[in-house]
């Protein structure tokens, strides 16, 4: 672990100024936001349910980003949001890595009919675009947290299988593996303990930049009534409340989940653009 | 009692232009603690000989016939499954090409440990020892097991392939060019280690070579294949000395001297032949300097012509 930690100090000293700028705001926005999820309870003055008689009431010392139309504060909501976020992204991007690693693991070793049938679904779900297929997942799946994760999860899987399959057919053809199919290696281990590892670096750079797709689709589906219910605290189920109350002139209502939004996906984006680059994994984005 | 018996070995591959028969009718046995050779050109089916020994043949191809006998008991008919329990414990081999050779992701005692591991029931730091015990035996440091492949030269990564096939002591070891991929001063080094092992543990060996200086060097017998067939079987002294089929008598002489005066190397004229629809009757006719009527027509049978030298011509009718 030390190694790695110190590898990782080396490449990032030798990297460009824009590469270092990259990863080091990413970081920064990524850890914050973090943070901001853990200590949600200590940050928020209300809790997120609470409600105020002060409706809509603007930005003011009492309530830092103003209350909604039910007089709940604005930042507490926003910061128990963050755990939301994370957590679905989070959630989203393991079921993809897992379920997408696996099907490109046992395409790509195969190979054959089973390869041809997985490749085809793979690639008609690859044909839509995130978000409808996390709509489509949604309405199957029901709302709620576990079925938001899932649905998204699902949506984001061909692109983990794509680039399992594609390293699985450069690395089997190589010579370890008829070494280690020699030393009476079975193919379940063949895949995991020799195929997969050397796929692992490609596939974390992959899940990080799945994570701003993930988050962008949670909110999204919030944001068009689909995702995490209310009242749970959801940025972009928050958004669209404020939207409505607009015409009112109450922007602090919109615009505050928007921000939460842009920093967290710009962070993560940052992050994970900054570490392809520093360890030149060139894993291209969707 | 011979550990290793192929006899009327077949294996074909199944390609878009025809079915190529890589290796036919090949027989030999491999005596305990004996070193075989086996010799030819390159596309003749040595190392689809050791393939289907292994049983690694992979589709398109298949073993299409005849028997492997190992310790009596016939390797075609046994399942994946069974292969596995034999390769690495009971027959284990060393490649051609060592730089693609071992995962780059492991450490080299993590690789050694595992070949240990896939067949006995002992914990990792127990294997982590027989690892260590193996490198003392190639003439790694036992430190380095703590090493990722990129941290050895080609020579020690071959000396490790060779430590890997050994680690469960198998009873035959096929060697398959071994040093194929290295200079010459690591060649000398991984070949004399070879020797010394196979006298030292009483290895049966099976040593795939281009090279015959190799196996004058190494081996008891020699067995030359050309075009998927043997040509020429029997003592490496004899062979070598007195070749009798034409094809190892131009292989022979395509090797220079080492004492006396200088002679102009001869070649064999034209090119083997693509085994799809390989020529009828003996299959080194077409570049045969003694070629007759029979040898187009009728395949020509492996027979003993001297004591200890089979020879699959018609030059040379069975004694």
């Amino acid at each position: 672990m030390n190694k790695l930690f110190n590898e990782i100090g080396r490449k990032f000293k030798q990297s460009s100024k824009s590469d270092k700028l990259l990863v080091s705001a990413g970081l920064v926005l990524v850890l914050g936001m973090i943070l901001l999820g853990l200590f949600a309870s200590f940050v928020s003055p209300y809790g997120p349910y609470e409600m105020s008689q002060s409706r809509l009431s603007p930005p003011s010392t009492e309530h830092l980003f103003g209350t909604d139309y039910l007089g709940r504060d604005i930042l507490s909501r926003m910061a128990y949001g963050t755990r939301i976020s994370l957590l679905v992204a989070a959630v989203a991007a393991s079921v993809s890595l897992i379920l997408g690693a696996s099907l490109g693991l046992f395409s790509g070793y195969f190979g054959g009919n089973m390869d041809r049938v997985i490749g085809l679904t793979m690639d008609a779900l690859y044909s839509f675009p995130v978000i409808v297929l996390a709509i489509m997942m949604t309405i199957m799946l029901g709302p709620g947290v576990t079925s938001t994760a899932i649905g998204v999860g699902i949506a984001l899987t061909p692109s983990y299988y794509r680039v399992t399959r594609s390293f699985v057919l450069s690395i089997k053809e190589r010579g370890f593996i008829e070494g280690v199919r020699a030393i009476g290696a079975g193919d379940l281990h063949i895949m995991s303990r020799h195929i997969l590892p050397n796929a692992l670096p490609s596939l974390a750079v992959l899940a990080s930049f799945n994570m701003a797709e993930g988050i962008i689709s949670v909110a999204g589906l919030g944001f068009l009534g689909l995702g995490v219910p209310q009242p749970t605290p959801e940025w972009g189920a928050d958004l669209k409340m404020g939207r409505d109350v607009l015409a009112y002139g109450a922007w602090w209502v919109s615009v505050f989940p928007g921000l939460m939004i842009l920093a967290m996906v710009l962070g993560v984006n940052m992050l994970s653009e900054g570490v392809n680059s520093l360890f030149k994994l060139g894993v291209r984005r969707r | 009692m011979p550990v290793l018996e192929v006899s009327n070995l077949e294996t074909v591959f199944a390609t878009g232009a025809g079915l190529v028969q890589a290796v036919s009718d090949v027989s030999f046995t491999l005596d305990k603690e004996e070193s075989l050779g086996l010799a030819g050109e390159s596309g003749c089916g040595k190392s689809t000989t050791a393939m289907s020994i292994m049983k690694l043949i992979r589709p398109p191809g298949r073993i299409a016939g005849g028997k492997i006998l190992f310790e009596g008991e016939d390797l075609v008919p046994k399942t994946e499954a069974e292969m596995r329990q034999i390769r690495g414990k009971k027959i284990s081999i060393v490649f051609q090409g060592v730089s693609g050779a071992l995962n780059p992701v492991f450490k080299l005692g993590d690789q050694l440990a595992e070949a240990v591991l896939n067949h006995e029931q002992i914990d990792k730091d127990e294997a982590l020892k027989r690892a260590q015990g193996i490198l003392d035996l190639v003439g790694i440091d036992r430190s380095r097991t703590n090493n990722y492949p990129h941290e050895f030269s080609g020579g020690m990564k071959q000396r490790i392939m060779i430590a890997t096939a050994l680690i469960c002591n198998p009873n035959v070891v096929i060697a398959d060019e071994p040093t194929t991929a290295l200079d010459v001063i690591s060649q000398g080094q991984v070949l004399k280690l070879i020797d010394d092992l196979q006298r030292k543990l009483g290895l049966s060996l099976l040593l795939i070579t281009h090279d015959l200086s190799v196996i004058a060097e190494v081996c008891d017998k020699l067995v030359i294949m050309y075009a998927g067939k043997i040509a020429e079987y029997g003592d490496v002294a004899t062979v070598l000395k007195s070749p009798l089929h034409p094809y190892s008598q131009a292989l022979v002489h395509a090797f220079p001297p080492l004492k006396g005066a200088k002679q102009r190397l001869e070649s064999i004229p034209g090119s083997p032949p693509i085994l799809i629809n390989p020529p009828s009757g003996c299959r080194f006719h077409p570049r045969c300097p003694h070629a007759m009527d029979i040898c187009r027509g009728e395949v020509p049978r492996l027979v003993e012509v001297e004591k200890g030298q089979k020879v699959a011509c018609y030059l040379h009718p069975a004694k």
